[in-house]
């Protein structure tokens, strides 16, 4: 297989030789005429590209000869094409001056295609969150950033797209979390562990709405969201945050429970730069909250390191290290909603301890002006214990290799193609001793037929075998199709499969907790999805709206029920369908002042049942307004998420009042000061002190004040 | 644009009059039960010759863990004493709202209150393995159905020193009843 692999790269190097020159060059303000650092330079319809320094010089090496298109670039300037035509064995020199704007620029995607494109070129429905939003919002975890992403909610740790997901504990998510490409999700319950994602070192966050299982396999039934974190610097910087917040008294005198008021405190240190010729980031973060309820406090540690390498221009290797070690009181239901913020007697005291890390290898090779390779290999750790009697305690271990080829063989095409795989080991006191792996090919062809119109057409080929259960395959293809009816509007549609192979924890848990008995069903089958949209997006400077209808359909949903022996069992139960409409609008009147707002209505609709779906609403509508003066800034978002109309039957036997929900109307307002390098932020969560719950049982984080000081070097 | 401030300001000005979920007015409901379980002992075997008292046990951990604390502060549960010679008998145990791990029957086979006991039968829903099956009680309501089966034969495992453990809670109970 080795001499294989090393005979398939040779017979790629062999491709790449042919007539080259050099490009150099010095990116200037045209205004100022000062150097402009940061710059990406890309040639149009090549792999080739770099970045300018701290002078605003440039270098791209062996170009083969022809005539090219030059992209130029960089936050606050307007993206600059000019043609170029490079000499075989010669240097081509450039002088370039760039245009400063007030405009955003269009964000920049990897997850819909695997590959980098402006949003504008994305034939599917996504979301963009940058960094700086997340900066200001004082977001401490992930999961509280998605809150405000128009099709997005989160019922408690679990995140829906477009209502994928529903609830069951975080067990099993249909949606595929990647942290900077790697799959996410936990070996045991197949869950997302949000508090592991150093919310600080984020660069953006990507949200692919719709079955993406044509091009990442298991899980990606509802959607993918792809965390990629800040890049490497070449300037040395040093960054140091700390926060400091307070929960407000309960609105209501019998739910206060706690005699003195419940804070919340954290900060973080980084370091970003080069030592040598190694891009260094390296992030040690801390955080303890009391909890506004009893029963909920946690403390955590967070390190992320990123290492980054060049062995030449196209030659790169990135490492990463994530770490989370976490203390947390567990609040499983209230107690009764006269006790809302008080756990049920016998979870007082209850506790889990938690060590989780994983670690990412990322070689990238550009062979050539149109092929290039990249490999690389993950490994998540995750281990917890609890204090129950009998203690639950589980260690899994999951491990991801993925190889794959670029190559565009000429201007209308643009071929993906790889191949990746999953090792998964697990030890647990409630599923036992179990593993699973699977292996996948995948192609994905871009075809641009016109200057005009693209599509997008491809395959993934899936084998999984999950413990004692036999090999299962399956084969989900894909199509989009993108239109641009002029610079600024365009329209789409698309098509794609999703699936989800069962959780470890679905199919072998064996335990008895809070009065019900789960049973193992080694028989389940994968979920399967079909996913369906058309849209249309218009950008200018001025606003940028999308808007789109889709159907999905969903079979062999698993869901946990009651068997005929009275104990519960994860089942293959529900086929449904969830059709609905998007409209999201951004909005920029004027440079200090944007508003944004998104509004999805869904029809989920339990077919085997024929009646709503549990934990779905039908109405998600969010608004965001930010306004900058100078060095002061302010901002407020508002969501509205109509009530569940359906919950399990089963949580109204466990949990007291378990019907006592309504509407979610939250308000965040912040405001702050932005100087060159300290930044200070003031932030009120749910202002208006709104009680609601995102699940049964549990009440949703009251009115809490903090205050943040960021400082960079 | 003031129309569109005006749009945002008034759904928010409607909103901070309302605060979403409230505690209710009174604690109890109107299908509020006193909190407990009951169902049906099943008995099979030879009954011993000499049978001094039976009875159902809850305990809120299992294994147990400071017991006899437990009894003391009266966190462990029992039934009236069951009737003897019977195939089956109905029960029922008034107890809190929440989790019992460990739901025994238990026979005093012998005078001495605090050492002449011992498990005949534990609530157990899964057989293949030997760890009893909890309950949990939700607020207001009384469970029922909890059965048990008791051979005599072939009695569960016993493991705690059952018989000191119900003894300290019967004395404890005749204690209180005295005062």
């Amino acid at each position: 297989m080795k001499v294989l692999i090393f005979l398939f790269l040779l017979s790629l190097e062999s491709l790449a030789q042919q007539k080259t020159g050099n490009l150099t060059g010095k990116v200037i303000d045209v205004e100022t005429k000062q150097p402009i650092f940061g710059v990406n330079v890309i040639i149009e319809n090549t792999f080739l590209g770099s970045a300018t320094d701290a002078k605003g010089e440039f270098k791209i090496k062996n170009i083969p000869a022809g005539k090219y298109i030059l992209k130029l670039s960089a936050i606050g300037y307007e993206t600059t094409r000019i043609e170029i035509e490079i000499a075989p064995s010669r240097e081509t020199n450039l002088l370039i001056e760039m245009k400063p704007t007030a405009y955003t620029v269009e964000p920049v995607v990897i997850t819909a295609t695997k590959r980098e494109q402006t949003l504008s070129e994305i034939p599917i429905s996504t979301n963009v969150v940058e960094s700086d939003l997340i900066s200001s919002r004082n977001n401490l975890q992930v999961d509280d950033i998605l809150r405000y992403v128009p099709g997005v909610n989160i019922i408690q740790y679990q995140i829906n797209i477009r209502g994928s997901s529903g609830y069951s504990r975080g067990t099993g998510t249909r949606v595929l979390i990647l942290f900077d490409g790697m799959p996410f999700l936990t070996g045991d319950a197949g869950e997302i562990i949000w508090e592991a994602i150093p919310v600080w070192q984020i660069d953006r966050i990507e949200v692919v709405k719709g079955a993406g299982s044509a091009l990442y396999g298991s899980n990606a039934i509802g959607g993918v969201i792809n965390v990629i974190t800040k890049e490497t610097s070449q300037r040395k910087n040093f960054r140091f945050r700390t926060y400091f917040g307070m929960y407000d008294k309960p609105y209501y005198a019998q739910w206060r429970w706690s005699e003195r008021d419940r804070f919340y405190y954290g900060g973080f240190a980084s370091f970003n730069g080069m030592i040598g010729n190694l891009g260094t980031l390296i992030h040690i973060q801390r955080g303890i909250d009391e909890g506004y309820k009893q029963n909920q406090n946690y403390h955590r540690w967070n390190i992320f390191t990123k290492f980054k390498y060049n062995f030449s221009a196209y030659s790169t290797i990135n490492f990463l290290f994530n770490y989370l070690r976490q203390k947390n009181e567990t609040f499983f239901y209230w107690k009764n909603l006269r006790n809302a913020l008080r756990p049920r007697d016998e979870d007082i005291g209850a506790m889990v301890s938690s060590e989780r890390f994983n670690t990412l290898v990322q070689f990238k090779k550009i062979l050539s002006s149109n092929l290039f390779y990249i490999a690389r290999a993950g490994f998540f750790r995750n281990k917890w214990n609890d204090n129950a009697t009998p203690q639950n305690r589980s260690t899994a271990g999951l491990t991801n290799y993925e190889f794959q080829i670029n190559y565009q063989p000429n201007e209308k095409h643009y071929l993906i193609f790889g191949i990746d795989g999953t090792f998964n080991l697990v030890k647990s006191s409630l599923f036992g001793r179990r593993n699973s792996h699977s292996i996948a090919l995948y192609i994905q062809d871009e075809f641009k037929a016109t200057e005009k119109f693209t599509f997008s057409y491809g395959l993934r080929n899936d084998l999984y075998k999950l413990d004692t259960l036999k090999y299962t395959g399956q084969i989900n293809p894909k199509f989009n199709a993108l239109y641009r009816l002029s610079e600024m509007l365009s329209l789409r549609t698309s098509f794609g499969t999703g699936f989800r192979a069962p959780a470890i924890s679905e199919a072998f848990t064996s335990t008895t907790a809070a009065g019900v008995t789960v049973k193992p069903n080694p028989s389940l089958k994968p979920e399967r999805a079909i996913s369906f949209e058309i849209g249309s997006r218009f950008i200018n400077p001025i606003i940028s709206a999308d808007i789109a209808i889709f159907w999905n359909h969903y079979w062999n949903l698993i869901e946990p029920v009651f068997d005929v022996d009275g104990k519960i069992i994860f089942k293959n139960v529900t086929e449904a369908r969830i059709q609905g409409a998007e409209i999201g609008l951004n909005l920029f009147p004027a440079s200090p002042v944007n508003f944004s707002l998104g509004y999805t209505y869904l029809n989920p609709w339990d077919l085997s049942e024929d009646a709503i779906l549990k934990y779905r609403p039908r109405h998600i509508f969010y608004a965001n307004g930010n306004l900058s003066y100078k060095f002061f800034f302010i901002g407020v978002d508002f969501r509205f998420i109509s009530k569940y109309e359906r919950i399990d039957e089963l949580l109204k036997l466990i949990v007291p009042d378990a019907e006592a929900r309504v509407p979610i109307y939250v308000v965040d307002a912040r405001a702050g000061l932005n100087f060159k390098n300290l930044r200070l932020f003031f932030n009120v969560n749910n202002l208006l002190q709104y009680n609601y719950v995102e699940i049964v049982g549990n009440l949703a984080p009251i009115r809490s004040f903090n205050v943040s000081v960021e400082f960079e070097i | 644009m003031r129309a569109k401030i005006f749009m945002l300001i008034i759904p928010i000005l409607l909103l901070s009059c309302d605060h979403g979920l409230k505690p209710p007015e009174t604690e109890t409901s109107p299908t509020y039960e006193e909190p407990g379980f009951g169902g049906t002992v099943y008995f099979k075997g030879t009954w011993p010759d000499s049978i001094y008292d039976l009875r159902v046990v809850a305990f809120r951990k299992y294994p147990p863990q400071d017991i006899i604390n437990e009894v003391i502060q009266g966190r462990a549960k029992f039934s009236e004493t069951l009737p003897k010679r019977v195939d089956s008998t109905k029960y029922q145990v008034l107890a809190d709202t929440g989790k019992w791990e460990y739901i025994v029957v238990a026979l005093q086979y012998g005078s001495n209150i605090f050492s002449d006991w011992k498990a005949i039968g534990v609530y157990d829903t899964t057989p293949e393995d030997t760890i009893p099956t909890s309950i949990y009680i939700p607020y207001g309501k009384f469970l029922r159905n909890i059965n048990i089966n008791c051979d005599f034969n072939n009695p569960p495992p016993q493991p705690f020193k059952i018989s000191e453990i119900i003894g300290v809670l019967l004395l404890k109970q005749n204690q209180d009843f005295e005062r």
